[in-house]
């Protein structure tokens, strides 16, 4: 038999040839399918990389825009869009950057375009949904301009109370400031909720930092470091009241922050959506005759996530147990008596 | 033989490229605003409202840092798709110095990768048209205002004066614009459509004359 380099047995070229000629049919269509399917994974490889990409890329706080509509009074004092209704006080006619009602009525526009875009924002990020328009007065001044108020009217009834409506004092200086307005625009959904001052702040900051990009109360990198405790031992941010030692306060709003945020990092973007939903379900803060503890806030919040978080919060030395609905029924009944 | 392949070869290859180079040769009519797309988003929301009532600002880096040689304000705008983009107007009320950036994306550090498009050094139209040649496709829109028609203005309010010195101010104004326009070519596809639209209407139109 022959043999040599390019052959395999004893016809030698010939047996090459036919072998071309039975495999060359087999081969092209196999060449073909490699050649398509690895353009095909490659195009994959391609599009999942534009997504890492995309989830990488810098984000900016950004808005979708308010299409709805606005209705103007004729004195250009008032204006109502779907969420809010913004009102200049009569002081701020003699203003000098408002004595024209075109200048009122394109910075009543503008602002109202943007907080309806903050509304929306809100809405998608925890879920709220309130059934009555925000109503927001701008002052020239108003007490010292150096803080906002928010006023809340309550409808009594047999089930408990419900929140009517809202209302928002600012002063023109804090309400030009957007990390101030989106904070304060921020209680005015969560105030509906009663929920613990701490937990408000928390989420009001987060807003704040997060949409308005203010870091007046920058975020702790650790919660364990940075804890303070009170003489009982207890988190500082429990017990928390309005006024107190500035110094403090500073330290509960970027505290406050850094828990809500660090659940918001363990449980991700849809959480506090769910725990509003959850509280919003079962109405039982509109029974509240105050603000709720944080072992009945930590009621929902384990719902939400899933997972028993008394021992989170113990570890942070707030002062919290593992409480039942039936608890809370219970509790609610002897407060209201 | 040969020259024969060559010559239906060669015809092959003009026909391809005579129907790819065939949107050249047509009329370019302009697309819809993309920045009034569904899902279309803004730093300053009040710039892709649709509305001229309505002034966004931009936004300085840091709300406690707006020094003019740090860079100036800005706004991003970013669409929800990525587009071939080929204008974008700005109605505004006080830029005087712009750039304009387009994101190609897949930057290594972030992600971004902003490239540079368009600079005006002195605006002196109001809105501001740019046709702008992107060479690749992008949904995200960067507008640095690195100086205003209000920037002499505020510095003189805000100079102080201690003892005999003066100290200058280098604050800067944000830019307040209305809105932001982004256009690219309509497709073949689009411009169909809204030809057979058109002459559908005109029909309607027609028959309720008739009547």
């Amino acid at each position: 038999m022959k043999t040599n380099r390019r052959t395999l047995d004893f016809n030698s070229v010939k047996t090459f040839l036919f072998l071309r000629y039975i495999a060359t049919p087999f081969l092209i269509p196999v060449v073909c399918c490699l050649f398509f399917s690895s353009c095909a994974a490659l195009q994959e490889a391609q599009q999942k990389r534009e997504m890492r990409m995309a989830e990488k890329r810098e984000k900016f706080v950004d808005y979708a825009a308010s299409k709805g509509e606005t209705e103007i009074d004729k004195e250009k004092i008032k204006a109502e869009g779907e969420h809010y209704i913004l009102t200049f006080d009569d002081m701020m006619k003699s203003h000098e950057d408002f004595g024209e009602p075109e200048k009122r009525d394109e910075y009543l526009r503008s602002s109202l375009s943007y907080m309806e875009s903050l509304y929306k924002e809100l809405h998608d990020r925890f879920g709220f949904a309130p059934d009555y328009k925000i109503d927001v007065t701008i002052y020239k001044n108003y007490k010292g301009n150096v803080r906002a108020d928010t006023e809340k009217q309550y409808l009594h009834s047999n089930e408990g109370k419900t929140l009517k409506n809202v209302k928002m004092h600012f002063p023109y200086s804090m309400y030009q400031d957007p990390g101030v307005r989106a904070h304060e625009l921020t209680h005015a959904f969560t105030s509906p909720y009663f929920l613990p001052l701490w937990f408000d702040e928390g989420i009001a900051v987060m807003v704040q930092s997060e949409f308005a990009k203010q870091r007046h109360h920058p975020k702790f990198d650790s919660l364990q470091k940075n804890l303070k405790r009170n003489l009982d031992g207890v988190n500082s941010l429990e017990g928390w009241e309005a006024g107190g030692n500035p110094q403090l306060t500073h330290w509960r709003y970027s505290y406050a922050y850094t828990v809500v945020a660090e659940l918001k990092k363990r449980y991700g973007g849809e959480f506090f959506i769910e725990v509003f939903r959850l509280m919003e379900a079962d109405q039982l803060h509109n029974k509240l005759p105050s603000r709720m503890s944080t072992s009945f806030l930590i009621y929902y919040l384990n719902q939400a996530a899933g997972t028993d978080l008394v021992p989170f919060f113990q570890s942070l030395y707030f002062n919290v147990r593992r409480i039942t609905k039936a608890e809370i029924l219970v509790h609610i009944s002897q407060d209201n008596k | 033989m040969f020259y024969r392949i060559a010559t239906y070869f060669s015809l092959l290859c003009c026909s391809i490229i005579l129907i790819g180079c065939s949107t050249i040769f047509s009329a370019q009519e302009w697309s819809d605003n993309y920045a009034l797309m569904e899902g279309a988003r803004a730093t300053s929301p009040q710039m892709i409202d649709g509305k001229l009532e309505t002034v966004g600002e931009t936004i300085f880096a840091s709300n406690n840092n707006r020094r003019l040689v740090r860079g100036g304000s800005e706004v991003v705008v970013t669409l929800p798709e990525k587009k071939r983009i080929h204008k974008i107007v700005l109605h505004a009320d006080n830029l005087k110095h712009i750039i304009v950036y387009a994101d190609k994306g897949g930057g290594i550090l972030d992600g971004s990768d902003w490239q540079f498009i368009k600079e005006i050094q002195s605006v002196k139209t109001n809105p501001i048209e740019m046709k702008v040649l992107i060479p690749f496709s992008t949904d995200r829109i960067r507008v640095r205002v690195m100086k205003t028609t209000e920037d002499a203005q505020l510095a003189r309010e805000k100079n102080r004066r201690v003892g005999g010195i003066i100290f200058v101010s280098t604050t800067g104004a944000a830019g307040k614009i209305r809105e932001i326009e982004i256009y690219g070519y309509k497709t073949v596809e689009q411009a169909k459509t809204d030809k057979v639209a058109e002459t559908r209407e005109n029909e309607l139109d027609e028959l309720l004359d008739f009547e």
